[in-house]
């Protein structure tokens, strides 16, 4: 178990090398000169040479990438061109607003997810696995952002019972957290419960097929103990592989839907970086988050290992 | 199938398609799918004949005008009509899909084919995909817009280099299954080159789940797109794009609230058509595919 | 053949997958008893559907089958009872085990769990006492160091010891009949042989009936009191086991004699019966085995034939029964 958790994290470091690699190239993708990019038409020559010092652009490529890592090491992602903040205090700081968002967006995704991917499989073949399936295929084709919209017309605009957007810290006054918290959290679950609910009846269907659960009724299990232990337990494992899925997603559509709903997290400070052209922001926040997700992802793995015992334990024979 | 050296008969063809059609056409997630995506399509095409006005033709006398038999779906702040906006806005998905597609279809081939083919570069080509796939995708996508500028090419761009990747994974794992086969080692044993081998026998036989995975991501390209333009990465403004419209349609949520429900509902007709198709293609091919989702 | 009342008793069992379509039923006017504590072996080729006969004897049909007939057990008429009802018969009187180890027992719990639950799903009994009764029933079916193998997974046991896993889990808690279906198909032909001998041992110790299904007939001559042999559905013949092998009244029943190789008659060529089951979708006017039997005459396709008894207790659906076989 700490072996293989180990080699997982040894074996992250070369992709999380790449990963940084290209994080840090994005500003080389930048047609023409970067400084004149950011720096705006308004920039004089002054300005420019002050923003290419700044972003050491001025030096040639190898110290360019010597001193980044020598700062990334240090957790020196680079200074905010537009906050004027360490792109890493920035994204600590918010980072809390994000993970509270996406938390509650979760437990919406799994607990939808599960029970309709379950019920659609317990009934093959009836209108309840047709609606469900439909509804699956609906949310992953509608786009997030607009649903956020449209139901900020609908919530907010013509029946009042939720703000248009804004953020009240949960330490502050849970119930308005709830209040602005519930649209976004819902937004961003639509799609992640769609993969969810799709992954889970396929999976059910297949494990309902099986043999150990003919084996189960031979034994004269009630059937809740049938579907409920024995064919649960087999879907719960590729449901977990999922996960890291659905967590990639969340991550992305938090860019959109905090800036549509005015959240102070993660996402909306990409959605700023990108829009203001703050490219150190960019590339430590793309860094930071990508990371971080790899980090969830190890997490994902190694849970999954230790709870599969076809794999946590080996074979005797 | 005729084999190398034999000649089709003309004769035969239309039957055999039509034989072959069967499945597809049995299963109702392909022909609903098929349908929307069709409608869609056959919108596109026939625009000049669905509306004569133009997509930016200002009416200011005209604007904010709701849903009417004048206009179908309204018109904008500007006075534009919005079912013209819409239709050349699918143009635009369509296309930007398209070539994403495209270039998937031949970049995931190449690479996947590859690396499936070829143990020692498969390593260095995985550590890269893994890599670009470990960045959530949009994000990534937004990032490489907000670099290169905002463009249809960079929207492009932007797509193929995010799903390429998982594109060439399943090619990679078909390649990797179907080259142990025996009629492969036969040809190799026959003396066929490489390349012949690649594309004459391993990669017919990988088709099934590459068509599957290029429908999701055209379904993906449109809605990721969308958001690219929504964030003012995409095509440029006097370009109507569905993504643009919801953002233009945001500022008059309250008022004119069909500006923004309108392109929505296109981009979501669009993306359930070819999920459906994705859907019902898997099916029909093997139901038990795993495809790269996301 | 016994004087108490059977144990099973199957009556004109018919089973159909698509009823109104006009194909054949799986299984078709199917008869037969179970004493207490016999042997019976079910035999057939696949499609012959003597998997469908276990299955409806357990109960354990897919709703959409049509079934008709009647099925007695122990008295009770097992055609009527509710799924709760079928609950507490399933592992408690009737157990069951499948031809396949390698895939019947839950992956991700422990062989220990997988038995412990069946006796707590019948029996008031402490989780201490079932593992106790769990380490004997290991015992009892020959799995060594029983004690350690109960946090076991199946994956860490090979196919032999899954399948007395299986056994165990069906005898757990001593019910009157035992359903195998194909147990020793999937398994080496070294442990067929165990596994057979495990369930004549534990006929005696427990005095379970056996219902036997294989399409081996040296598994049947090995273990059967008596033998109903099944084809596209129907009964063809019933027997002891001696008499079957002795004089068989059937077309079929002989030629599945004849085709089972013989290590005394080496020389000869390996017999065959030629042709097919019949398409259940285009069966044959008459009796079902004709197309395909040498003493085949006209008669035959004139329709099914019925179920004749010869002096013996012996049961033939074919007309020429009693003839010497050709």
């Amino acid at each position: 178990m700490i072996g293989y958790t180990i080699n997982r994290l040894l074996q992250a470091i070369p992709v999380l090398l790449l990963v940084s690699l290209f994080a840090f190239g994005i500003i080389y993708l930048i047609p023409g000169d970067a400084a004149t990019v950011i720096g705006g038409p308004t920039a004089t020559a002054a300005d420019l040479e002050q923003i290419r010092r700044n972003l050491g652009l001025d030096k040639p490529l190898h110290v360019q990438i010597a001193t980044f890592y020598i700062n990334l090491f240090q957790g020196d992602l680079g200074r905010s061109l537009l906050l004027g903040i360490p792109v890493t205090e920035a994204l600590v700081d918010r980072s809390p607003i994000t993970i509270g968002i996406a938390i509650y967006s979760l437990a919406i995704t799994i607990v939808f997810g599960l029970v309709t991917g379950v019920v659609a499989a317990l009934n093959h073949n009836t209108w309840i696995d047709q609606a469900a399936t439909l509804f699956a295929l609906i949310g992953v084709s509608l786009p997030n952002f607009w649903l956020a919209l449209v139901m900020i017309v609908l919530f907010s605009v013509y029946l009042g019972w939720l703000p248009t957007g804004g953020y009240i810290p949960f330490s502050q006054d849970p119930v308005g957290w709830l209040r602005t918290a519930t649209m976004p959290a819902v937004a961003l679950a639509l799609l992640q419960a769609g993969l969810l609910t799709r992954i889970t009846r396929s999976t059910m269907l297949e494990v309902l097929g099986q043999d150990y659960i003919r084996t189960a009724r031979a034994k004269g299990l009630p059937e809740w103990q049938v579907i409920g232990v024995h064919a649960l337990a087999n879907v719960m494992m590729p449901v977990i592989t999922v996960l890291g899925l659905i967590l990639s997603v969340l991550l992305s559509g938090s860019i959109i839907i905090e800036t549509i709903f005015g959240i102070p997290g993660i996402g909306a400070l990409m959605g700023n970086a990108i829009m203001s052209r703050d490219y150190p922001m960019v590339q430590g926040g793309l860094f930071f988050i990508t990371a971080a997700l790899m980090l969830l992802n190890i997490v994902i793995d190694v849970l999954y290992t230790w709870l599969d015992p076809r794999v946590r334990v080996g074979r005797a024979d | 199938m005729a084999g190398p050296g034999q000649t089709v008969d003309p004769d035969a063809l239309l039957p055999r398609l039509r034989i072959a059609a069967r499945p597809f056409l049995r299963n109702r997630a392909f022909v609903v799918g098929a349908v929307l995506f069709g409608a869609i399509v056959l919108a596109t095409l026939a625009t000049p004949l669905l509306t004569d006005r133009g997509p930016n033709a200002l009416a200011i006398r005209d604007r904010f005008q709701p849903p009417s038999l004048a206009f179908p779906l309204g018109t904008d702040n500007l006075g534009r009509d919005m079912l013209a906006r819409v239709l050349w806005g699918a143009r635009l998905s369509l296309m930007i899909g398209l070539s994403v597609v495209l270039i998937n279809g031949v970049f995931g081939v190449l690479l996947g084919a590859i690396a499936g083919y070829y143990s020692r570069l498969d390593n260095i080509l995985m550590r890269v995909a893994d890599a670009l796939m470990a960045f959530p995708a949009v994000l990534l996508a937004i990032g490489i817009a907000a670099a290169l500028g905002p463009s249809a090419m960079t929207a492009v761009v932007a797509l193929s280099v995010v799903y390429v990747p998982r594109t060439a994974r399943v090619v990679r794992a078909s390649v990797i299954v179907v080259r142990e086969l025996d009629f492969v080692q036969a040809a190799r044993a026959g003396g066929a080159t490489d390349a012949r081998i690649l594309r004459r026998h391993i990669l017919p036989n990988c088709m099934a789940p590459l068509i599957v995975q290029l429908s999701f991501v055209f379904a993906y390209a449109v809605l990721s797109e969308a958001v690219l333009s929504f964030l003012g990465l995409g095509a440029s403004p006097t370009v109507p794009s569905w993504g643009i419209m919801i953002s233009e349609g945001r500022t008059y949520l309250r008022e004119a609230p069909w500006l923004t429900i309108v392109p929505g509902v296109a981009i979501a007709i669009t993306a359930l058509g070819l999920n459906l198709l994705g859907d019902g293609l898997r099916d029909v091919l093997d139901p038990r595919m795993k495809v790269e989702q996301g | 053949m016994t004087t108490d009342s059977p144990l099973l008793s199957v009556r004109d069992l018919t089973v159909d997958f698509s009823p109104g379509s006009g194909r054949l039923p799986a299984v078709d006017g199917v008869s037969f008893d179970i004493a207490p504590r016999e042997i019976v072996c079910l035999v057939g080729e696949s499609g012959s559907g003597k998997s469908v006969t276990a299955l409806a004897a357990m109960g354990l049909l897919p709703p959409s089958a049509a079934v008709s007939g009647d099925i007695d057990f122990a008295g009770r008429d097992m055609t009527q009872l509710s799924r709760r009802q079928w609950q507490k018969v399933r592992g408690a009187e009737i157990g069951m085990i499948f031809q396949e180890p390698m895939t019947s027992l839950n992956p991700v719990f422990s062989i220990g769990r997988q038995l412990v639950e069946t006796l707590r799903a019948h029996e008031r009994i402490s989780l201490r006492a079932a593992r106790e009764r769990v380490v004997d029933l290991l015992n009892d079916v020959g799995i060594p160091s029983p004690r350690q193998r109960l946090d076991d997974y199946p994956h860490q046991l090979s196919g032999g010891m899954r399948q007395r896993v299986m056994v165990a889990i069906a005898l757990s808690c001593s019910p009157k009949l035992l359903i195998a279906d194909e147990p020793t198909t999937a398994l080496d032909v070294t442990i067929q042989g165990q596994l057979l001998d495990l369930l004549g041992a534990l006929r005696e110790s427990l005095s379970t009936a056996i219902l036997l299904i294989t399409h081996n007939m040296g598994v049947v001559a090995e273990t059967a009191d008596r033998v109903v042999v099944m084809y596209s559905g129907r009964v063809a013949e019933e027997a002891d086991v001696f008499t079957l092998f002795d004089r068989p009244s059937h077309p079929y029943s002989a030629g599945l004699l004849r085709s089972t190789p013989n290590l005394a008659h080496t020389a000869r060529r390996l017999t065959t019966i030629p042709g097919a089951m019949p398409n259940p979708a285009d069966p044959p006017p008459g009796c079902l085995f004709a197309p395909r039997c040498a003493m085949a005459e006209v008669t035959c396709d004139a329709g099914r034939p019925a179920m004749r008894v010869l002096p013996g207790g012996q049961r033939s659906a074919c007309i020429f029964a009693g003839r010497p076989p050709g």
